[in-house]
């Protein structure tokens, strides 16, 4: 028994004692990042092989030897090692690779204490605003240097962007997008002044369109040439990368994203429109001097209230058996005082605030092997004004699959569709010889309200281009309709064979297709012009009709004497792309790093663009075409286009390498050279290939061991960087003369019989033909104080852009003059400062501002000028043009010296007269006499951004301001008005009678038969409109937005399936805090150049987001 | 290590072979465009070969056949009557008439001439007949463009004076770069290269048109000649090429006046006649960019002009 009993209590305390020795471990391991459980995760007894995984709830057991430590790890999470009590609840924080310490290039990953180069990354949860469906026009103000004019707020259109200035004078210094690695081109190549146009183009000229903005992780911008040398050509004008989101290992996620925007329909309080009352006022004064009679105004082309008026009294009611309109002063003055009285309020007929949606649903996760995200997104936009509703459709999955250790391969897929509509347009006009610029038959809704009278009535029909004319029955029957899709293909192979060296493949297929068809119903004002011949007068005058040339009797007939048109434009872009790299990234004894990329990337992008002029389309008909031949005849004597296609091919193909040195993280230094070769430039060598390099270094002084001490907590990051670079861009598309180019003609002939086709040179050769360069040095620096709660970035950068397409005049022995080569060189510096500060930090309250500054200067040092003067004082869409010595592009201006005793304005021309009529605004030789207002692109950008944080709600205030800039007020005064168009308040200090030419600089209204006598006083009152008194500055502070959110508490969602709901309230484009008071309402940043243009409006959106 | 060497050679194979396609693939136009691979393009393509601009309201404006007008009030058309009635330095380069869209148009011409032989030399059948007609017709529209310089911008030809004026450049290739030099020599070789086309072109040149009377028939290419060995004090050989083209009945070559002034005198009657391709006197038709007819002719027409439109 006594044995027994010992025997009993031996092995007990034995066993307990085993038992003592194993700690029995149980615990949770979540994410820091979202406090999710980690699912997979392994522990293990340090030094041995025994472990245990997460469940999937996170949950894990295990027992540890006494005395043994834990190792807890999991892919992408940095390793633990922790002591072991019975319970744990262990967090796992993402390692070094976070978003914040890597800088994305596109091509490759790098350490951000290793890049030499100026870069901004800007994180899409703080940069998206919310109801902007194209993300492009987020990014102004977020970064430094980088200048965002949103020059139209339609849907597809492109906002100018600059990255430290313009690069080339007739090129486009337009960034390059990326895309996930792959550069992502546009579907059609716009000039960026054609941008603010108008024209029906520009709908498509956003390369990133077809991106929902729920989609995007982050961008990182590339600005110096050593951050953009490895990207070559192309890159000349910096990059933006954009990476989109990935899934996540361990996790598995759904998220919606609603959003609701509502746009508010502007006022007339916000412009200085005259009311109807005053603006018969101006009317009867016409009418006093010789205008507005009944007989010009109804045999003329366009006419609004007096011609209505004149109608009705001219036309014959059978069934009352009197006319419409009883010719008495009463009935007149009745129906005049009705007109008086009005007041349309067209906005309010055109505009709507109905709620634009935008849904998106995404499906992200992930295990140890793989990891996934899949997104849909639908956005339907009822339209802001009529004919403007957008839909869209987009898709995009990416997943990655490790297949083994070292070895992973990435597919990614993604598909955006869009169907628009946009009011019907066709291309601005100018008539150089008036100096007119004009856009026949434009109905967009903005600048209708703008343009259009108030006394006239929205449901009546006046007259236009001879025809009748309603906006609302225009807007009905003239339309655009787009179909536009974006499909990309992409997969990468990366491969470790070894430890250091990574070998990665990634190959892209891009189909991009847009059709464009216009619309122009029968019943549409633009088709019936074609068939107005209400009397002989009319039937001499109208020019759409035809006038056989070959028969001397011949009387003018009617080419579309039924139906409308059919326009289609049709563009198409397949692209493919490949690129291998090989990176090895060592460091060598803890001391040295050394990181060699080098690869090779071919690419292939073809463009089809056609386009068909669907002549006689009888939409009321059975959608049945009918024409006739004198259509066609009349086209051939015009020279008009039927129908046209225009393919296009661009290859590239390159070789690059990158090397950067690291001495412990301190010292770094790192070289880049590009070999690239293009198909658009001379078959020579010399001129098809080019190098492009870049050198730079930077030094971490916060990295040196004597940092801490000396600076202790006031100064906790700083570093100072330098690079000097080479690079290149191909120039501007339309300058392909590497080859002489030949054009098929047919040389005029009087008679028909006599006509024969040929062949004629359109451009000579320029064998020559080569890149347009750039070198750039940038100094720059970063500081963190007080443990980085105030950032400081600055950068400095010269840049001297030389071998820029530009005209020279040679001997001509070829048969041209003047010629294109790469003759221009232009000269820019800048400087660019960010500041973050974190003012407040509790537990509950955080608070930080985000200043942005930079000052970027250009000035062409070195052009032969071709430019008219009408391209000076207007140019595209009023941009301007420059000149040697100033900015890339700049705004000029008449010389303006008054009024005459009669109201006329006067000028100094280019021989020193003053004069009213003799101005020639073709005049190429000599344009030092104009006035230099100042640059069209802004020198002073930035933002101001304060959020704060407290508990669960969060507010943003954002201001964005732009200096430096000089905008034209639209041109409102001419020599002649007619009942159609609305004056502006200025109209109400014009000039009367002798005498007021002291007091006042509006010129005044014109009597009929000054008009008459002399014609050429058109051009006086056009160039009125180029001069300084119509000239403002372009200068603005604008309250961008203001959002307030709130993250509904986790504790209030433990028991629903949620994981995470936030509501956001946001206003954007609320108003302007400062602009120049000479605007009078007019938009600082918009081009109001009719067409498809937009302003931005002011909108309230509420976002609704759920995470499951 | 072995695996390691094979993936050098590899990377070096791939390389190579890369390098070397590449520029192939880099070769393909950026578009679509024309390149004279035939013979009926050659024969289109000197359609455009000859010049589309005409110095006769230019040379009017500059001789006494114009008077200066002081009426006061009236002014002159444009900045560039003034200048050149003036004999002014002609800043109006755009201007249709002015001496640089001249220049350009003339030159034009024979760059395209100059195109289409090098595309004859180069093509490797440049024996065949057709590219022999296209060649006499090119070297005839060369020497006809430099014929039309050297009266416009060169002195008169004498054979005493010749070498020790100023010709004018005589480019025989097409320019391929932008500010190539030229060299102006003297008249005298000038006019020796001129003389040299037409007499290399002559025997070549044939009837063979689709629109004959657009271009350099036999005729036509006989009485250039004619005209050129005027200019040149070559009398023998001008009264042997104008003999040439008259034959035994000479009348049947020259235009009927009676039957011209017989027409109405309404209209484009009589204008359209005098220049129609049916008249025999017509050997050689050019049309022009010129507001010379309007500023020529009769005074309606003058007027008519001056209205702003």
């Amino acid at each position: 028994m006594k044995k027994r009993l010992k025997l009993f209590l031996v092995s007990f305390f034995l066993s307990a004692g085993i038992a003592m020795a194993q700690t029995q471990v149980s615990g949770t391991v979540i994410s820091s990042e979202d406090n999710e459980p980690i699912i997979g995760a392994s522990i293990i007894v340090e030094g041995s092989k025994t472990g245990a995984v997460t469940d999937l709830n996170g949950n894990f057991s295990l027992s540890v030897p006494k005395g043994k430590k834990i190792v807890v790890s999991y892919i992408g999470m940095r390793t633990q090692t922790l002591s072991p009590k019975p319970t744990m609840k262990i967090t796992l924080s993402p390692n070094n690779e976070t978003l914040n310490e890597v800088v994305v290039t596109g091509v490759s990953n790098m350490d951000r204490r290793m890049f030499t180069g100026a870069t901004d990354k800007i994180k899409a949860n703080d940069a998206i605003i919310g109801g902007m469906a194209d993300i492009s026009r987020s990014l102004e103000g977020r970064s430094a240097g980088v200048s965002v004019q949103n020059v139209s707020g339609t849907f597809g259109t492109a906002p100018k962007i600059h990255v430290r200035g313009a690069t080339s004078i007739y090129g486009n210094s337009k960034p390059l997008w990326v895309v996930d690695g792959v550069v992502q081109e546009d579907i059609t190549d716009i000039s960026a002044d054609a941008l603010s146009s108008g024209d029906a183009e520009t709908l498509i000229s956003s390369a990133i369109a077809g991106l929902n903005s729920d989609d995007i992780e982050s961008f990182q911008i590339l600005k110096d040439g050593s951050a953009t040398s490895i990207y070559g050509a192309r890159a000349m004008s910096g990059v933006i990368v954009v990476t989109t989101k990935k899934g996540r290992s361990g996790q598995a996620h759904v998220n919606y994203t609603g959003e609701f925007t509502s746009r508010m329909i502007p006022t007339y309080s916000q412009f200085n429109i005259l009311n109807s009352q005053d603006q018969m006022g101006i009317y009867q004064e016409m009418q006093d001097k010789g205008w507005l009679n009944l007989s010009s105004v109804l045999n003329g082309s366009d006419y609004g209230v007096y011609g209505k008026m004149y109608e009705l009294i001219n036309t014959f009611n059978p069934t009352t058996g009197q006319f419409y309109l009883e010719n008495t002063k009463e009935a007149r003055d009745a129906y005049l005082y009705s007109a008086e009285m009005r007041n349309t309020n067209w906005f309010e007929k055109l505009f709507s605030n109905s709620i634009m949606q935008n849904h998106s649903v995404s499906l992200s996760g992930g295990t140890t092997k793989s990891n996934y995200y899949v997104s849909m997104s639908y956005m339907a936009d009822p339209g802001w004004y009529k004919d403007s509703q957008v839909q869209r459709y987009t898709a995009n999955f990416n997943a990655t699959h490790r297949l083994l250790d070292n070895l992973s391969v990435t597919l990614l897929a993604s598909a955006s569709y869009r169907k628009q509509q946009a009011p019907g347009t066709l291309g601005q006009d100018v008539d150089v010889v008036s100096g007119q610029v004009k856009r026949d038959f434009d109905i967009n809704p903005y600048s209708y309200a703008l343009n259009t009278s108030r006394a006239l009535d929205p449901y009546t029909f006046y007259h236009a281009n001879y025809a009748p004319f309603n906006i609302l029955n225009e807007l009905e029957n003239n339309k655009i309709g787009m179909n536009v899709l974006n499909t990309k293909f992409q997969a990468e192979l990366a491969y470790k064979p070894i430890n250091d060296l990574r070998l990665s493949v990634i190959g892209a297929v891009q189909y991009d297709t847009s059709t464009q068809e216009h619309n122009i119903t029968e019943h549409a004002n633009q088709a019936q012009a074609y068939r107005a011949m209400d009397n002989a007068l009319i039937r001499d005058a109208n020019s759409y009709l035809y006038k056989d040339p070959t028969n001397a009797y011949a009387l003018p007939i009617s080419v579309l004497p039924s139906g409308g048109f059919y326009h289609k434009t049709d563009l198409q872009k397949i692209s493919w792309d490949i690129r291998a790299t090989a990176n090895y990234n060592h460091t060598f004894d803890h001391t040295h790093a050394l990181n060699v990329l080098g690869g090779l990337d071919v690419s292939n992008v073809d463009r089809k663009r056609t386009f068909f002029n669907g002549v006689g389309m009888q939409y009321d008909g059975g959608e049945i075409p009918f024409y006739i031949y004198e259509f066609f005849k009349k086209n051939i004597d015009d020279n008009a286009v039927y129908y046209s296609l225009n393919n296009t091919y661009n290859r590239t193909a390159a070789f690059f390498a990158t090397g950067t040195y690291s001495y412990k993280h301190r010292y770094n230094l790192t070289g880049t050279y590009r070999y690239e070769g293009t198909n658009r430039l001379g078959r020579s060598r010399s001129a098809r290939w080019l190098p492009t390099w870049n050198v730079s270094g930077s030094w971490n002084a916060s990295e040196e061991p004597w940092f801490k001490n000396t600076f202790k907590n006031t100064l906790t990051h700083a570093m100072v960087r330098a690079s000097y670079s080479l690079t290149a861009d191909p120039g501007p598309s339309t300058y392909t003369n590497s080859t002489q180019i030949l054009k098929s003609y047919t040389p005029y002939r009087i008679f028909g019989n006599d006509k024969e086709s040929g062949i004629m040179t359109s451009e000579l050769e320029n064998s020559k033909l080569t890149y347009e360069k750039k070198h750039e040095f940038n100094v720059g620096s970063e500081l963190g104080f007080f443990n980085n709660r105030i950032n400081v970035t600055f950068d400095l950068f010269w840049r001297n852009n030389f071998d820029l397409i530009g005209p020279i005049a040679t001997q001509g022995g070829g048969g041209q003059i003047v010629r294109f080569a790469n003759t221009a060189s232009m000269k820019s510096q800048g400087q660019e400062l960010s500041i973050q500060t974190t003012n407040i930090k509790s537990r509950d309250l955080t608070w930080i501002t985000n200043f942005i500054f930079s000052h970027v200067t250009t000035e062409v040092t070195s052009l032969m000028s071709q430019a008219r003067t009408i391209d000076l004082i207007s140019g595209e869409a009023s941009s301007g043009f420059t000149m040697k010595g100033y900015p890339h592009r700049a705004i000029f201006s008449m010389p303006f010296k008054g009024l005459t005793d009669k109201g006329i304005p006067t000028y100094l021309n280019e021989k020193n007269e003053l004069t009213s009529t003799d101005l020639d605004f073709q005049n190429r030789i000599d344009n030092s006499y104009l006035i230099y207002e100042g640059p069209t692109e802004p020198t002073i950008t930035g933002s101001l951004g304060n959020e704060l944080k407290w508990k669960n709600w969060r507010l943003n205030v954002f201001v964005t301001y732009s200096f430096g800039s000089y905008v034209r007020l639209d041109p409102v005064f001419s020599a002649r008005y007619n009942d159609l168009t609305s004056m502006t308040k200025e109209f109400k200090n014009r000039w009367v009678q002798a005498g007021d030419e002291l007091t006042t600089n509006v010129p005044g209204i014109l009597p009929y038969r000054s008009y008459a006598s002399n014609r050429r006083l058109r051009i006086a009152y056009n160039a009125y409109n180029y001069t300084s008194n119509r000239t403002a500055k372009g200068d603005f502070v604008r309250m961008k937005e203001i959002s307030l959110g709130y993250d509904l508490p986790k504790s209030l969602l433990k028991s629903t399936p949620f994981t995470h709901l936030s509501l956001k309230l946001q206003a954007t484009n609320l108003f302007l805090i400062y602009a120049d008071k000479k605007l009078n309402g007019q938009d600082p940043e918009f081009v109001n150049a009719g067409g498809v243009a937009a302003p931005l409006p002011r909108q309230f959106t509420m976002t609704l987001k759920l995470g499951l | 290590m072995n695996m390691r060497n094979i993936y050098i050679y590899m990377l070096l194979a791939v390389t190579t072979l890369t390098l070397s396609s590449c520029d192939d693939f880099l070769d393909k136009l950026p578009d679509n465009r024309m390149d004279l691979n035939s013979k009926e393009k050659v024969q289109k393509y000197l359609v455009s070969a000859y010049p589309d601009h005409n110095p006769a309201y230019l040379t009017e404006l500059y001789s006494d056949n114009a008077d200066e007008f002081d009426v006061t009030g009236w002014g002159t058309d444009g900045i560039f009557q003034d200048q050149a009635f003036a004999w002014k330095d002609i800043t109006e380069t755009q201007d249709k008439e002015s001496p640089q869209e001249l220049w350009n148009s003339l030159y034009m011409a024979m760059g395209t001439a100059n195109t289409a032989l090098q595309t004859i030399e180069q093509s490797g059948n440049s024996t065949s007949s057709d590219y022999q007609a296209s060649k006499g017709e090119a070297l005839l529209c060369r020497a006809y463009a430099a014929f039309m310089l050297s009266n416009t911008f060169c002195m008169a030809y004498d054979a005493t004076t010749a070498d020790k004026h100023m010709g004018l450049p005589y480019p025989l290739q097409p320019e391929t770069i932008v500010g190539a030099k030229y060299e102006r020599g003297t008249l005298a070789a000038f006019y020796k290269q001129i003389n040299s086309d037409i007499e290399a072109g002559l025997p070549l040149v044939t009837d063979n048109y689709s629109r004959p009377k657009y271009h350099f028939t036999r005729n036509a290419a006989y009485a250039f000649a004619a005209l050129f060995n005027l200019y040149y004090q070559k009398y023998d050989k001008a009264v042997a090429y104008a003999s040439q083209v008259l034959g035994t009945n000479a009348s049947s070559k020259l235009r009927d006046w009676k039957a011209f002034n017989a027409l109405s005198a309404n209209g484009q009657i009589a204008p359209n006649a005098y220049v129609n391709t049916s008249s025999q006197a017509n050997l050689l038709l050019q049309t022009v960019y010129s507001q010379a007819g309007a500023y020529l002719g009769p005074t309606a027409w003058a007027t008519n002009m001056r209205t702003d439109n």
